[in-house]
């Protein structure tokens, strides 16, 4: 079993206070998982990838810009060799945690169940949730700050990201009819 | 007596050393007190410092490289995950169409 773990924790003291979500109650399932990746970048570590960005790149520098309202990234993504490592118990204590903000995706099916969070604050959006929970897999993304899907949308074939805008406009539609 | 023994004699007479004379031969063979080199003293500090702050420089950019990947990393889940979201509303999109038709 090939174990993998990539980590990033160069603030852990701060990341509670950081966080919007306590990606901590994963933690149990680390040693479950043949892959697990921890991904823990602050506000200043945020700007210090940003100062490594190439701004002549078209591509970074569009990932520059986005950094500039970020305060921070948080991803815990576990792999695991057989379906059932977690429990449903496992993704809706996340989901509990998620009170207050908007689900603007919501896909459940059989085996799978992903979901897309957004904090808001009027008009600004202030963070965004990726709850993503496969036979196998379990990923939870936070992004914390001013983020604007038109700037995941820019990112859009450059880093895989899709347009996030129409994927809410679809699934409103889907939940309308 | 001749000029010869008379020269001699005087040449051979008993004189009294100088009074400094053994504090001077002292000073002359004692040990030299080490001189303080501070060139290579100095030299040697500014290549620490240089070290230091090469290594410092070193170590930034050590971590705004294992930042840079961690959001490089970050981005490539996030799209991911996202792009699997879409993909599910897609399909339940043409799922509905073609139920609707």
């Amino acid at each position: 079993m090939i174990s993998k773990m990539w980590l990033a924790a160069l603030a852990l003291p701060a990341l509670a206070a950081a966080q919007d979500i306590p990606l901590n109650l994963l933690d149990p399932l680390g040693p479950k998982a043949t892959e697990t990746v921890q991904v823990n970048l602050d506000g200043s570590l945020l700007q210090m990838a940003a100062k490594f960005l190439n701004g002549k790149d078209a591509d970074e520098a569009k990932v520059k810009d986005l950094l500039n309202g970020l305060k921070g990234i948080y991803v815990r993504s576990f792999k695991f060799e057989k379906a059932g490592e977690y429990s449903a118990a496992d993704v809706d204590r996340m989901r509990g945690q998620l009170k207050g903000w908007n689900e603007i995706v919501n896909v459940r099916g059989p085996k799978e169940n992903t979901g897309i969070y957004l904090k808001t604050d009027g008009q600004k959006i202030q963070g965004l949730v990726v709850l993503a929970a496969e036979p196998m897999e379990l990923t939870v993304v936070n992004i914390v700050g001013s983020i604007q899907p038109e700037q995941l949308k820019d990112l859009s074939g450059k880093f895989g990201i899709p347009d996030l805008g129409d994927a809410a406009k679809k699934a409103g539609k889907n939940r309308e009819e | 007596m001749t000029d010869f023994e008379r020269d001699l004699k005087e040449a051979l007479k008993r004189r009294e050393p100088p009074r400094d004379l053994t504090a001077g031969i002292m000073a002359r063979i004692a040990p030299q007190q080490p001189r303080f080199h501070w060139r290579p003293l100095v030299a040697i500090a500014a290549a620490l410092v240089v070290f230091a702050g090469g290594f410092e420089q070193y170590q930034q950019y050590r971590k705004g490289q294992e930042a840079k990947q961690q959001l490089m990393l970050a981005l490539e889940i996030t799209a991911q995950k996202l792009a699997v979201a879409t993909d599910k509303v897609n399909e339940l999109n043409q799922r509905r169409i073609g139920h609707d038709q």
